[in-house]
């Protein structure tokens, strides 16, 4: 109701940074809160949006996008380490990249796509179609910034 | 003008994590700028408001629980 009666407007183009990484938003709503103008999406649907792409983005995973997969999974960075069958240091490694590509081993990347998938995808024949997809996939060593377009994607979630 | 305090919120974490659940909540620039100075991300600060506390367990925990 409140909302109703606060300023809006639409960005063409937008950088949002607060999952730790650029990401592009076109056509993003934006309210007035408290003069500022705000984000007005669903941060939960684009998080998903998000950790989805970062399954088939085509491009060597960043530091800041392993780290940012690994806070929504909730894990420690042992208990992530684990699950890959690497060590504590390692994940720290792939993490101190920032923005740049960790580096990670190609089949570890693959692995920690795939489990991504498992963990997002509830239904079998979604998840055989984008296994295809990401294990057929060869990872390009550029990481490149992922773009949504706030009117389209994030409606289909 | 005096403006008069807005009535107290009695349970308001849970509050905040309907809020969460539910997806009505907005990250401002200015969030995000502080944020990223303190190289925090969106779902950590998610993860203490749901669990009260960090998963990353502190050295002196560890410790203790040694």
């Amino acid at each position: 109701m409140i909302d109703i009666m606060r300023k809006q407007k639409t960005e063409k183009e937008l950088i949002y940074e607060g999952l730790g990484f650029p990401v592009v938003l076109k056509n993003v709503p934006m309210i007035e809160v408290r003069g500022k103008w705000t984000l007005n999406i669903h941060l939960n649907v684009l998080q998903k949006m998000v950790l989805l792409s970062l399954a088939h983005h085509p491009y060597d995973l960043t530091g800041n996008q392993i780290r940012f997969i690994r806070n929504w999974l909730e894990l420690t960075q042992s208990a992530f380490g684990k699950l890959f069958g690497v060590t504590h240091p390692a994940v720290v490694k792939w993490e101190k990249t920032e923005n740049q590509g960790s580096k990670m081993n190609l089949t570890t990347q693959r692995d920690l796509r795939l489990w991504l998938l498992d963990k997002l995808l509830k239904e079998d024949d979604e998840f055989r179609k984008a296994f295809k997809v990401v294990h057929m996939t060869i990872f390009s060593s550029n990481p490149q910034l992922l773009e949504f377009d706030a009117s389209t994607d994030l409606e289909a979630v | 003008m005096l403006k008069t305090k807005p009535k107290k919120i009695e349970n308001l974490l849970e509050v905040i994590r309907d809020c969460i659940w539910t997806g009505r909540y907005r990250d401002t620039m200015h969030a995000v700028q502080r944020k990223n100075e303190r190289k925090i991300i969106l779902p950590e600060i998610i993860y203490v408001l749901n669990n009260d506390r960090h998963y990353e367990e502190t050295k002196n925990r560890k410790r203790i629980n040694l």
